[in-house]
C-alpha cells in the first residue's frame, strides 16, 4: 500500500541527516530552474533561500513574520504569490542569518497553520534581479513618477489631513472639493456643490493642463486618507459620470493598485503607484478595467516581489463631470444601453444585429480555439443518439466542430452551422455540413428521423425567435421524430463551468436593470441575457458571446408554446438543460 | 458536398417558396472518392431519398447513365453491381465547387471548398 510518511509529520518536527540532505538538493534544483541568476553560497551570507514558505504552500505572510521577526526583527521578505514555492529572506546581518538558519533549517515551524512542510534553508550570494521586462499593465494606463515635489506633497497633506470636512468611510477617510461624489448612485445624476477647490490644487491642475495630460479642468476632486490596512473595492469609475481620464495622485506612501479585466476578473495586473506619482487612468484602463486597492497592511512590489509595509497614504482623485452621454468604444462595459444597442433586444432587427455581432462574428474569430476545446459529449445527448434506431437520418443543427457527427454509429448524419470556420473544420473531419441559419434550415420538410441542436438555442435573442427555431427543427423531422435541444441553465451550481470559474470574484450585486445586456463576471448568472467572455489565452484577446440562459421552467413554457410537439423529458446536466421533444 | 446531401436539401426556408425542391445543381468541380460499399446501408439510404432529385444530381456530374431514369421497383431486389452504381452517385462523388439554385426564385447558393452556403443574406444578394 502506498503510504506517504511525510504527510503525517507533525508540526515542530525537524528533518535531519540523509532525508534533510535530499530536501536541500531538491530545493536548490528548484532555485536553479526558476531563478538561475541566484547563486548558492557555501559560506554564510545575509540572504536566505527558504523553501516551502510561499503562499503556494499555504504559508501566509503573517506566518512568515511571526516565525522570522522574533529571530531577526529587521528581516525583509521577497515573496512570489503564485509562481514559486520558496521565498527569500534578507537578514540584517550574516550573524542574524546564521542564527535564523540554525533555528529553522529542516523544521516544520510550530507557528504554521496549514502547511506541514519543513523550511529548507540555504545561504545564497544574492537576491534575484528585479524583473527586466516591463510589467504587464492594462492598455492606455500612464504613470509619471515624481510628479509632485516633496514640498507640494507636504502642503497637500497638511491641507487634506487637517481639513474640517473629512468624513470617515468604512475603510478610508474622504473629503470632496468642487462637487460631492454620491456613493449611493455612483453617478452624475445629482451633484451637490462642495468645498471650493483650494488654490494649491488649482495650481496643480494648471500644471496638468500645461503638461498636456488633460485639456479640461477637473471639477470633482476627492481626497482619500488610507491608513495601512485600508483599501478600496474593485470598481469602474462610472462611464456616464466622468470624462476621460481619471487622475490619481499618490502621496506619502507607495501602494499597489490592482487592475482587473472587466471581461475576465482572473486577469489581474498589479501596478505600483509610487508616492508623489501621477497616474492617468484613461482609455482601455479606465473604461474596460476595474481598479481597486486590497485591504491589507503590506504590498508586494510587482517589480521585485519584495514585501513592503504600507504607511498612511493620501490620494487625490481629479475628475471632470461628464456633460454628455459616454461614447467610448468599450460599450459593453458602459453603464447606459447606448441607445438600445446594448439592451436586451425587443425587436427582430435588434435581435439579428445582436446575434450577428455577439454570436456569429465571435464564432468566426474563435473557431479554431473552440475546436481545440470541444471534444467531450454530454452524457444525456449521447444517450439520446444511442437510442435512435440504426440507419436513421439525423440532422445536427449548430454542429460546431462536428463532435457529434464524427462517431461511426450506424446513423446517417448531416450537420449545419452558421459559422464558416466551424463548417470548414467539420468538413476536414469528413463530416457532411452546410452553412445556414438555425431559423432557416436548408432541408426539405419531414426529411429526417431525428435532430439534435446542442448549445445553440441560448444564442437566439428573443422568445419569438427561439420559438421559431423549435418550429424549424420540427418542420424538417418526420412525424414521431425525436429532437434533442440543449441550453445553458441560469443555475450553474455544481457544473464544471462553475468550478472553472471558481477563481472569479463573488458578485453580490442586486439583480436590478435586466433590460441591459451585462458582461457575465463572477460565478453565478445575475440575469438571463448576458455577454459571456471567451478568452483565447491569459494574455490574448477576449471575445464576448451573447447568451440567453434559461431559468427553471422556461424550456417547458417554450415547448408548450409550439404546436405539433410533445415534451418528452427535461434533464439537468452540468448547468445545462437537455430537452427532448417529439413531433406529433 | 456529397450528392446524398443534395437529396435532403431544399430552399423551402426562403420567403414565398412553397416546395423549393429539388435544388438545381451546378457542378464546377468535384472529386471521386472510394467509399466502401455496404449493401444494407445503401438500401437504407435509397429508401430515404427522392429519386427525381437523385437523377438531377447524377446529371449534374454527367453520370446520369449510371442509373435508370425511372426508379426501379424494390431496392432489395437489385444486385450488388446495380446497387454499387447508386452507392457511387450518393457517396463517392464530392462536389467541391458549384452552385445550388432555388427552383422557384432562382436564388443562387454557392458551394465553396465542399461547403454549400445556404445563408439567406448571402444567397439573396
Amino acid at each position: 500500500m502506498y503510504f506517504n510518511e511525510e504527510k503525517v509529520k507533525a508540526i515542530g518536527t525537524r528533518f535531519e541527516g540523509g532525508k534533510l540532505a535530499k530536501k536541500v538538493h531538491k530545493s536548490i534544483e528548484q532555485l536553479k530552474r526558476h531563478d538561475p541568476d541566484v547563486e548558492v553560497s557555501s559560506e554564510p551570507t545575509q540572504f536566505l533561500l527558504v523553501s516551502n514558505s510561499s503562499i503556494l504552500c499555504s504559508v501566509t505572510l503573517e506566518e512568515l513574520e511571526e516565525i522570522f521577526i522574533p529571530l531577526d526583527e529587521k528581516a525583509e521578505f521577497i515573496v512570489y504569490p503564485n509562481k514559486r514555492s520558496y521565498s527569500f529572506v534578507q537578514c540584517s546581518s550574516i550573524e542574524a542569518a546564521q542564527t535564523v538558519r540554525q533555528e529553522l533549517h529542516g523544521l516544520i515551524p510550530p507557528q504554521l497553520k496549514i502547511s506541514h512542510q519543513p523550511f529548507i534553508i540555504s545561504f545564497v550570494c544574492n537576491l534575484p534581479e528585479a524583473k527586466k521586462c516591463e510589467m504587464f499593465r492594462p492598455a492606455d494606463l500612464k504613470l509619471v513618477e515624481d510628479y509632485v515635489s516633496e514640498n507640494l506633497e507636504n502642503d497637500l497633506v497638511e491641507l487634506l489631513t487637517n481639513h474640517s470636512k473629512v468624513q470617515s468611510l468604512k475603510h478610508r477617510a474622504v473629503v470632496h472639493f468642487g462637487h460631492v461624489f454620491d456613493y449611493n448612485t455612483n453617478s452624475a445624476s445629482e451633484w451637490k456643490e462642495a468645498e471650493p477647490i483650494p488654490p494649491v490644487i488649482e495650481a496643480l491642475v494648471d500644471r496638468l493642463i500645461s503638461d498636456k495630460y488633460i485639456t479640461e479642468r477637473p471639477d470633482q476632486i476627492t481626497a482619500n486618507v488610507y491608513e495601512p490596512g485600508h483599501g478600496i473595492p474593485s470598481h469602474y469609475d462610472t462611464h456616464s459620470a466622468f470624462d476621460d481620464p481619471i487622475i490619481s495622485i499618490s502621496l506619502l506612501s507607495d501602494v499597489v493598485m490592482e487592475f482587473k479585466d472587466g471581461a475576465n476578473s482572473a486577469r489581474i495586473a498589479p501596478v505600483l503607484l509610487k508616492a508623489r506619482s501621477l497616474c492617468l487612468i484613461q482609455g482601455e484602463s479606465r473604461y474596460r478595467w476595474k481598479h481597486g486597492i486590497v485591504n491589507r497592511k503590506y504590498d508586494v512590489d510587482p517589480r521585485t516581489n519584495r514585501v513592503v509595509p504600507r504607511k498612511t497614504r493620501v490620494s487625490l482623485t481629479l475628475r471632470k463631470i461628464r456633460q454628455k452621454p459616454c461614447e467610448c468604444q468599450w460599450k459593453e462595459f458602459c453603464d447606459w444601453d447606448r441607445k438600445g444597442e446594448m439592451s436586451v433586444p425587443s425587436s427582430e432587427d435588434l435581435a439579428m444585429k445582436l446575434e450577428n455581432s455577439y454570436v456569429s462574428n465571435v464564432y468566426e474569430n474563435i473557431a479554431s480555439h473552440f475546436d481545440e476545446t470541444r471534444h467531450s459529449s454530454w452524457k444525456a445527448v449521447k444517450k439520446f443518439i444511442d437510442e435512435i434506431p440504426r440507419g436513421s437520418l439525423m440532422y445536427d443543427v449548430g454542429c460546431g466542430n462536428g463532435k457529434y457527427l464524427i462517431p461511426k454509429d450506424g446513423l446517417f448524419k448531416i450537420g449545419c452551422d452558421m459559422c464558416l470556420g466551424l463548417c470548414e473544420i467539420a468538413t476536414k473531419k469528413d463530416c457532411h455540413v452546410a452553412r445556414c441559419d438555425a431559423l432557416s434550415l436548408p432541408f426539405r420538410d419531414t426529411s429526417a428521423d431525428a435532430a439534435i441542436s446542442i448549445a445553440v438555442l441560448h444564442h437566439i435573442a428573443t422568445f419569438e425567435r427561439r420559438k421559431r427555431m423549435i418550429e424549424e427543427l420540427l418542420r424538417v423531422v418526420k412525424r414521431g421524430g425525436m429532437i434533442c435541444v440543449t441550453v445553458w441553465s441560469m443555475d450553474q451550481s455544481q457544473s464544471e463551468y462553475a468550478k472553472m470559474r471558481s477563481n472569479k470574484d463573488e458578485v453580490n450585486e442586486e439583480i436590478k436593470n435586466t433590460d441591459r445586456l451585462k458582461i457575465h463576471d463572477g460565478k453565478d448568472f445575475q440575469q438571463q441575457d448576458v455577454l459571456v467572455p471567451w478568452t483565447m489565452d491569459q494574455k490574448g484577446e477576449t471575445f464576448l458571446r451573447y447568451y440567453h440562459v434559461f431559468r427553471e421552467g422556461e424550456a417547458e413554457q417554450l415547448v408548450e408554446s409550439v404546436d405539433g410537439c410533445k415534451l418528452v423529458s427535461i434533464e439537468k446536466e452540468q448547468g445545462n438543460y437537455i430537452i427532448v421533444i417529439r413531433k406529433i | 458536398m456529397k450528392l446524398f446531401v443534395h437529396n435532403f436539401m431544399s430552399s423551402r426556408f426562403l420567403k414565398n417558396v412553397t416546395v423549393g425542391y429539388p435544388l438545381e445543381l451546378v457542378v464546377k468541380q468535384f472529386v471521386e472518392k472510394d467509399i466502401e460499399f455496404d449493401r444494407e446501408n445503401t438500401i437504407v439510404m435509397l429508401n430515404k431519398i427522392q429519386y427525381e432529385a437523385l437523377v438531377v444530381a447524377a446529371a449534374a456530374v454527367n453520370q446520369a447513365d449510371r442509373i435508370p431514369a425511372e426508379q426501379p421497383g424494390k431496392w432489395e431486389d437489385l444486385s450488388d453491381d446495380q446497387l454499387k452504381q447508386f452507392h457511387h452517385i450518393l457517396m463517392n462523388i464530392d462536389v467541391v465547387d458549384g452552385e445550388l439554385i432555388c427552383p422557384e426564385t432562382k436564388t443562387v447558393f454557392p458551394i465553396r471548398d465542399g461547403i454549400p452556403n445556404m445563408l439567406k443574406v448571402d444567397g439573396e444578394k
